[in-house]
């Protein structure tokens, strides 16, 4: 049976008998034509805005669970205190960043910046309960930054939508629609980190710390910047700084300035650096992967990348990379095996990188990056 | 997958024995952190070295 034959089979849109057409079923045919070149595009927007509005629901239950999740937290803390009223002026707690017109000098600026805001985090979670250990209130301030960034989030994509309601521009809808699955997935994670945040169990960021702290086990350490720990070790000739975050608190200490002080302060003559942090991995490769390069494998705004590099640069010192690969959920939820169990590949790649490019009597700084929480050292 | 089966993570410890290198997976407690001392071998009864956690996805 042909095409034709089956069309001529649905009547009364094909009748037979060619001439004896009825004038109505032209207009079945004619009208929608009409009508989505007058409303088809409000009703793209309506679709849209469905869509769209499905989505904000879901972060919003997020940005509520992380509230409650923080609420109780606190409360777990210290009873004698309501800590609704603070966490709720906490979540609407803003950074304003420097004017970047004229952008010469501005990383000491961000860093001054960034040290205030977290000083002031630190002191508000003290405020809760002044005898609170350094483990839970790193724990709490953790919670509290995913408790923000949740916020933040469903309030910028709450604006555009309600934007794109009121001036009914397609625009504004059609960007949010496009990017809202990354959203979602970044609100997702962030929602599941709390989680481990809670229970101060190690994330998938913290594989850098964890290869560097076996290292560092039994030996003796100092701290040589905020948070963070350092210690010398040997091998094969070579003399090895490690160094780590301060853990098992949830803390990225401060590397930059702690290479610094390093170098510049105690005037060690580091003749490599190699740096193990976690990478997000591109869609289509293996969770646990590791890779090899140079270049400082250090993330976040960027201060302290700046500061290896200035040092680095300014005594030429070759900085070596070794990564593992994670996805965003990955690095900021509870560590997964792929990822644990990376570490011996990983411990094999930085003495096979010491062999082949330091010798003897060389001095190599070791850096673990990323959150240390729950990883001792 | 089907729609009832979803995956659920499961967070284990894994400590090691420091004398016969014997490595125990239990179900994570609340305080266990990485390179803490854990339980008593049960092997040896030497002293172990929490030198693991990790989660594993189980469907249910």
């Amino acid at each position: 049976m042909s095409l034709l034959d089956i069309l001529l089979q649905i009547n009364p849109f094909f009748p037979e008998g060619g001439g004896e057409t009825q004038w109505w079923t032209y207009l079945i045919w004619i009208l929608p034509i009409f009508f989505f070149i007058f409303y088809g595009q409000r009703l793209q927007m309506w679709m849209v805005l469905n869509d769209v509005s499905k989505s904000i629901k879901k972060l919003q239950n997020m940005k509520d669970n992380a509230r409650k999740e923080a609420i109780d937290y606190a409360k777990s803390i210290s009873q004698n205190i309501d800590p609704a009223e603070r966490i709720d002026r906490f979540l609407e707690y803003f950074t304003i960043f420097p004017v970047d017109m004229d952008p010469s000098g501005i990383v000491p600026k961000v860093h001054h910046l960034l040290r205030v805001r977290d000083e002031r985090i630190k002191a508000e979670v003290r405020k809760m309960s002044p005898s609170m250990d350094t483990v839970t209130a790193s724990k709490m301030e953790n919670i509290l930054e995913a408790a923000t960034v949740l916020n933040l989030i469903f309030k910028v994509v709450r604006h555009f939508y309600l934007m794109g309601k009121k001036t009914t521009s397609m625009f504004f809808l059609v960007q949010l629609q496009m990017i809202m699955p990354i959203l979602l997935q970044e609100a997702e994670a962030l929602n599941k980190a709390i989680t481990a945040f809670k229970a101060g169990q190690p994330i998938g960021d913290g594989i850098g710390p964890m290869i560097v702290g076996k290292m560092m086990f039994n030996k003796e350490k100092r701290t040589i910047a905020k948070e963070t720990v350092v210690c010398e070790d040997l091998y094969n000739g070579r003399t090895l700084y490690l160094m780590k975050a301060e853990g098992p608190a949830g803390s990225v200490g401060e590397p930059g300035t702690a290479v610094e002080k390093l170098i510049k302060e105690t005037g060690i003559n580091v003749n490599s650096i190699i740096m193990i942090d976690a990478a997000l991995k591109l869609e289509g490769e293996k969770t646990g992967d590791v890779a090899e390069g140079v270049g400082a494998a250090i993330g976040g705004v960027g201060v302290e990348r700046f500061q290896i590099e200035e040092v680095a640069t300014r005594h030429g010192i070759p900085v070596y990379a070794i990564i593992i690969k994670q996805s965003v959920l990955d690095a900021i939820t509870v560590m997964k095996k792929e990822i644990a169990e990376s570490i011996d590949k990983v411990s094999k790649s930085v003495f096979n990188l010491i062999d082949d490019k330091t010798k003897e009597g060389d001095k190599v700084l070791i850096i673990g990056v990323g959150n240390t929480l729950g990883v001792a050292q | 997958m089907s729609k009832e089966e979803k995956e659920k993570p499961i967070v284990y410890t894994i400590e090691e024995c420091q004398k016969c290198g014997l490595k125990t997976k239990r179900t994570f407690k609340i305080g266990d952190f990485v390179y803490m001392v854990g339980e008593l071998c049960s092997k040896c009864k030497a002293s172990t070295l929490i030198t693991m956690i990790y989660a594993e996805s189980v469907k249910v």
